[in-house]
């Protein structure tokens, strides 16, 4: 046996992924031969090294946090194609179906004028901009436009001048109940979207005053709360979401988000808060079901805290000396 | 349980909670290869994040020429394979790690500077297990990765090779290659 096939059937043997006849003949080489001999038992000695040196499995905090934040940019992957979906869809339906000969002229009329506009109007308009150089920001301000995204172009050119673009996007005012539909929506949007966690507090605390035990909610709010719950960053903001979704008619998406919470939130006071519901749930006389009975047998044997695994213990035996 | 077919095939209509279950079923996996590649927390996340974000656009082409979960670890492999650190994130080199010039060949960045002498990690350390994963990092991409899958993971051969889209040949010599090393490296430590 040359030293190719020795180390070939030496590394199989060891992975245990060699044949019966291949064995036997590897077996009987080692029998006749020292120096082989000598050779597979040091082989062998590094591999038992090498496979008792496997690290440590991740644990379960790194999961959850790469979990939650996988979801969070699924979820910006979705909102920015569905806008660009929805644009796409508009502009097709406009133009190549429904008025596509009306909306060609209007749109040659519209360019026409833009260019007319382009070429003719005034070099220096009066509102914003004093000489092409300097931005009358104080005017700006009282307008009440937002200046945001500020990109620099240049950093200098040759005169050292420094050209910027910006977005100046003047805000919409609506007034309304905080009861009407709007702004409940309003609201669920700035859930989701904002990125100021005191922002997306305001806006689960009025989205909190208007609900009622056990009201129908709003689709689309509950499956803000839902996401907040699930991917807010913010402790606070997922307790709150939390706590208005205890008040909204149990089902199963509810079921599934509080036993989600149990499972898998870092923070030990949100999954004591989920316990809670649970235990709530049972006081209010709704039936846990084996999902639940799962969840709860699993955190006994699997959760950090001393308190979650004696609540859950508890609300099992509990459930089972009912049946 | 439901099968795999079935959720991919609701994930497809775009069903997220189907995608989540999936999701949830083969992560943990994911995870434990790109730590034990990377052997750093910050870049088993990225990996973590760059496989499933391409699972998750992928998924909709998907049309069961393979098993998920064999199609799900090719990609994990390649990103592993294929990762490069964040400039500015992550940039300090170990000395120990390897400046890789194709599969086979590599040198470590301490060879580069000082010769033959062995780092101090080296020279102080008595855990066995340090030894091994300095070792381990200093083995071209393809051979490390064949080599975790195998000694970690506890893939067959097979396996591996679907999952490294290569020959059985391929990773036998991946594997072989890279044990040579390592018991070349590892020698001192086994003399002493």
């Amino acid at each position: 046996m040359n030293q190719e096939r020795f180390t070939e059937l030496a590394h199989l043997y060891l992975y245990e992924e060699i044949s019966d006849s291949k064995k036997i003949e590897f077996e009987n080489y080692l029998l006749e031969n020292d120096e082989a001999h000598k050779e597979f038992e040091s082989l062998q000695q590094l591999h038992s090294a090498l496979v008792t040196s496997s690290p440590n499995k991740v644990n379960e905090r790194i999961l959850t946090e790469s979990r939650q934040t996988l979801l969070r940019n699924i979820k910006n992957l979705e909102e920015k194609e569905s806008w660009f979906v929805r644009f796409g869809l508009l502009l097709k339906e406009t133009f190549f179906f429904k008025y596509r000969f009306a909306f060609g002229g209007i749109a040659t009329l519209a360019v026409g004028m833009f260019m007319g506009y382009l070429l003719f109007a005034p070099s220096n308009p009066e509102n914003i901009f004093e000489d092409g150089k300097q931005i009358d920001i104080e005017r700006l301000e009282q307008s009440g436009i937002d200046i945001s995204d500020i990109r620099f172009r240049n950093q200098f050119d040759q005169e050292g001048a420094i050209e910027v673009t910006f977005n100046a996007v003047k805000p919409i005012t609506y007034k309304g109940l905080a009861n009407d539909e709007v702004m409940q929506r309003l609201f669920a949007a700035a859930l989701v979207n904002s990125e100021n966690p005191g922002t997306r507090l305001k806006s689960i605390n009025k989205i909190k005053q208007q609900s009622k035990e056990n009201f129908t909610p709003d689709p689309e709010i509950k499956s803000a709360l839902l996401t907040a719950l699930k991917v807010d960053e913010n402790p606070g903001v997922r307790r709150e979401a939390l706590n208005v979704l205890k008040k909204y008619p149990f089902d199963v998406e509810i079921r599934d988000i509080f036993l989600f919470v149990l499972e898998s939130d870092p923070n030990s006071g949100l999954r004591v808060a989920a316990i809670n519901a649970l235990v709530d749930l049972k006081q209010q006389g709704k039936s846990i079901d084996d999902e639940i009975k799962y969840v709860l047998n699993k955190q006994i044997q699997e959760d950090e805290n001393e308190f979650i695994k004696i609540r859950a213990a508890t609300l099992l035996q509990e459930v089972t000396e009912n049946e | 349980m439901i099968q795999d077919f079935e959720l991919i095939k609701q994930a497809q209509k775009g069903n997220m909670a189907s995608f989540e279950e999936l999701l949830y079923r083969y992560d943990k996996q994911v995870l434990n290869i790109a730590t034990s590649f990377r052997n750093n927390e910050e870049d088993a996340k990225d990996i973590y994040q760059e496989v499933f974000m391409r699972v998750y656009k992928g998924l909709k082409n998907f049309q069961f020429k393979s098993e998920f979960s064999t199609w799900l670890y090719r990609i994990t492999t390649n990103v592993c394979i294929s990762f490069k650190r964040r400039e500015g994130k992550h940039n300090i080199d170990s000395l120990d790690r390897e400046i890789r010039i194709d599969d086979e060949d590599g040198g470590k960045v301490s060879d580069f500077i000082a010769g033959d002498e062995i780092t101090d990690n080296q020279a102080v350390g008595s855990d066995l297990s340090v030894h091994i994963k300095d070792a381990v990092d200093t083995l071209p991409e393809k051979q490390k990765m064949a080599f975790i899958l195998k000694y970690y993971e506890g893939y067959k051969i097979k396996e591996i090779a679907q999952m490294m889209q290569c020959s059985d040949g391929t990773i036998k010599r991946y594997l072989f290659t890279a044990t040579n090393k390592m018991r070349d490296q590892l020698k001192h430590v086994f003399e002493n």
